[in-house]
């Protein structure tokens, strides 16, 4: 599993820039991000490198965030093989909330979080699906 | 000798003067007593001898307390009609200070001090402070702006006449009052309510804990209206208990009235002031108990005496005795000012009723922001309101609190406000007062 950090932002023109601002600050490496969003607000997933660290210093800027843990799935980098893990998932019923990806040594890295992250996982051990953590993103 | 026992009988005796232990028909005495002294004095000015003239009303005309009535009522209009001396009863020789307020909403207002106002004032805050068990040998900081704001001379000389040890750390520079906090052992505190919940927030940042790392135990608050849920909050936060006070700049500033150990009501000093509720409509007296406009006749003011002076603020008279044996009335919370009610779609809103359902929320932080507007000829009101920490990053969690704050709200003020979630420290905020209504409806 990896950390991640979701950072809760005004939909407004300059918030977005306001929060990578305050990363770039801090000097944080982003590893990968990911943003959707309502009418009035959005929630801007971030991937750092070092998470604990990374969530110490945003703090202090006094951000409205939180840190939780996703699945991170390395698959390897050929046609299909996203569709047919996501079908390992939704064949026992789970519901996915969101999904973003990034390319990591050559494979393709999918970050997603379900409705059931305990079930989630039982499911990665009986396929034997590979998982990125945390310190595997140190360079 | 005399020092250590008047020390003693400080920390042993739970009335600081003889006025704050009289029974009811001792304060009706001694409250007729000084009302007579009073119009004798406000009738060596202009300003009074005039208004009497105009009511047809003579001194011999005031026969006993209820006879109060009779007299025209005073009102901020009048003190900035005379700005800046023109009601003093005395000459401006014999004053040794003024306090004026910030003329936000006009001409602002001055009130005049002779020494003897000064010491009177001092010694009001001072019985408020001792009966919430402040003592010699507590340490009080104020983090009220000094100069022109009474909240910060006034409770300066009450703590120093009380005989604490005072750190006069004005507003502003957070980081630096909790160095004092912890440096001078703070134990006892004076902050407007908005700003103990910032003081916590940057402890927090800082990796103070308030329980652990610092000697607090009483928080004085006011000058800013807050509901029961955020005192609350604010004493769990900080690990204290939290006073209400209740002062305003008209009757010298804080000191006027203040919650005893009960923390059910504000004492209000009747041997300072005749205390009236009426209805701010037909200016009659309210029954008993009802809630209406705070009306405050000065008993024992020099340079500038105040008769039947309109507050504005809306409260009532708590019904009953207080356990804590006081016979002083008790003042309810203050419901709002008569004139920061908002009137939308023809129903009558107080502020506070907001705040009230807000702070039920602990996924919420403390600001908030209530925006009236006009959308197609419609009124609406849109309710901002800080998020605390983010609780989740799932939208649909964040989508049902919002419509479970919104029916909430709907139930309490029977209109459906917009409410928008914000990031926290996103709204307007002052060191002084929060901003908490804007009103940019058209006026037809």
């Amino acid at each position: 599993m990896l950390h991640q950090i979701s950072i809760f932002i005004e939909n407004k023109p300059g918030t977005l820039h306001e929060t990578l601002g305050i990363i770039k600050q801090e000097n944080l490496q982003i590893v990968a991000s990911s943003i959707s969003d309502t009418a009035e607000y959005g929630i801007y997933r971030v991937i750092t490198q070092d998470p604990q660290a990374a969530y110490e210093a945003l703090k202090k800027h006094s951000l409205t965030m939180i840190m939780s843990e996703v699945l991170a799935i390395s698959l390897v980098n050929v046609v299909g093989t996203a569709a047919d893990t996501i079908s390992l998932f939704t064949q026992e019923g789970l519901n996915i909330e969101y999904l973003y990806s990034f390319m990591w040594h050559q494979n393709g890295i999918l970050i997603m979080r379900t409705n059931d992250q305990e079930k989630a996982m039982e499911i990665v051990r009986k396929h034997q699906l590979h998982c990125l953590e945390s310190a595997d993103l140190k360079f | 000798m005399y020092l250590r026992d008047l020390i003693f009988r400080k920390q042993t005796s739970m009335f600081l003067h003889q006025e704050e232990s009289l029974d009811r028909a001792g304060i009706k005495a001694l409250q007729w007593q000084r009302l007579q002294d009073t119009l004798r004095h406000c009738l060596q000015s202009d300003f009074y001898r005039q208004r009497f003239q105009e009511a047809n009303l003579s001194i011999d005309d005031i026969t006993c307390l209820e006879d109060i009535r009779k007299i025209p009522f005073t009102t901020k209009a009048d003190l900035r009609a005379t700005y800046p001396f023109g009601m003093a009863c005395v000459p401006l020789e014999k004053c040794v200070r003024l306090h004026s307020s910030s003329g936000t909403t006009g001409n602002p207002t001055v009130i005049l001090h002779t020494q003897k106002d000064l010491d009177e004032w001092a010694k009001a805050v001072a019985r408020c402070l001792h009966m919430v068990g402040l003592r010699p040998g507590d340490v009080f900081q104020n983090s009220s702006g000094y100069g022109m704001f009474t909240g910060g001379l006034g409770f300066q000389y009450g703590a120093e006449h009380l005989g604490m040890l005072t750190v006069p750390a004005a507003a502003g520079n957070t980081l630096r009052q909790i160095k004092f906090i912890k440096d001078f052992g703070t134990t006892a505190l004076h902050a407007i309510p908005s700003y103990a919940t910032r003081l916590y927030e940057v402890m927090q940042e800082e990796g103070v804990d308030p329980k652990k790392d610092t000697k607090l135990k009483t928080l004085i608050i006011g000058a800013e209206p807050h509901s029961e849920a955020q005192r609350r909050r604010i004493e769990e936060m900080l690990g204290v208990k939290a006073y209400n006070s209740f002062g305003m700049s008209e009757m010298c500033g804080p000191g006027v009235a203040f919650e005893c150990q009960e923390q059910n009501g504000l004492h209000i000093w009747e041997d300072y002031y005749i205390v009236e509720i009426v209805d701010p409509e037909t200016l009659e007296p309210v029954p008993e108990g009802e809630v209406g406009e705070l009306v405050l006749t000065t008993l024992n003011r020099e340079a500038m005496p105040l008769l039947r002076y309109r507050t504005r603020d809306l409260t009532r008279i708590l019904p009953g005795e207080c356990p804590c044996g006081r016979q002083h009335v008790r003042l309810d919370r203050m419901k709002g000012r008569s004139d920061d009610m908002i009137i939308l779609k023809g129903v009558n809103i107080f502020p506070i009723q907001i705040e009230t359902i807000l702070m039920k929320f602990k996924e919420l932080g403390s600001d908030y922001l209530i925006t009236l507007d006009t959308a197609e000829d419609n009124d609406i009101m849109i309710i901002e309101v800080e998020l605390g920490d983010l609780f989740t990053d799932d939208y649909a969690k964040l989508q049902a609190l919002n419509k479970e704050i919104t029916r909430q709200l709907k139930d309490e003020i029977l209109v459906t406000p917009k409410v928008k979630l914000v990031p926290r420290n996103s709204l307007p905020k002052s060191e002084g007062k929060a901003v908490r209504v804007k009103d940019l409806r058209k006026k037809f």
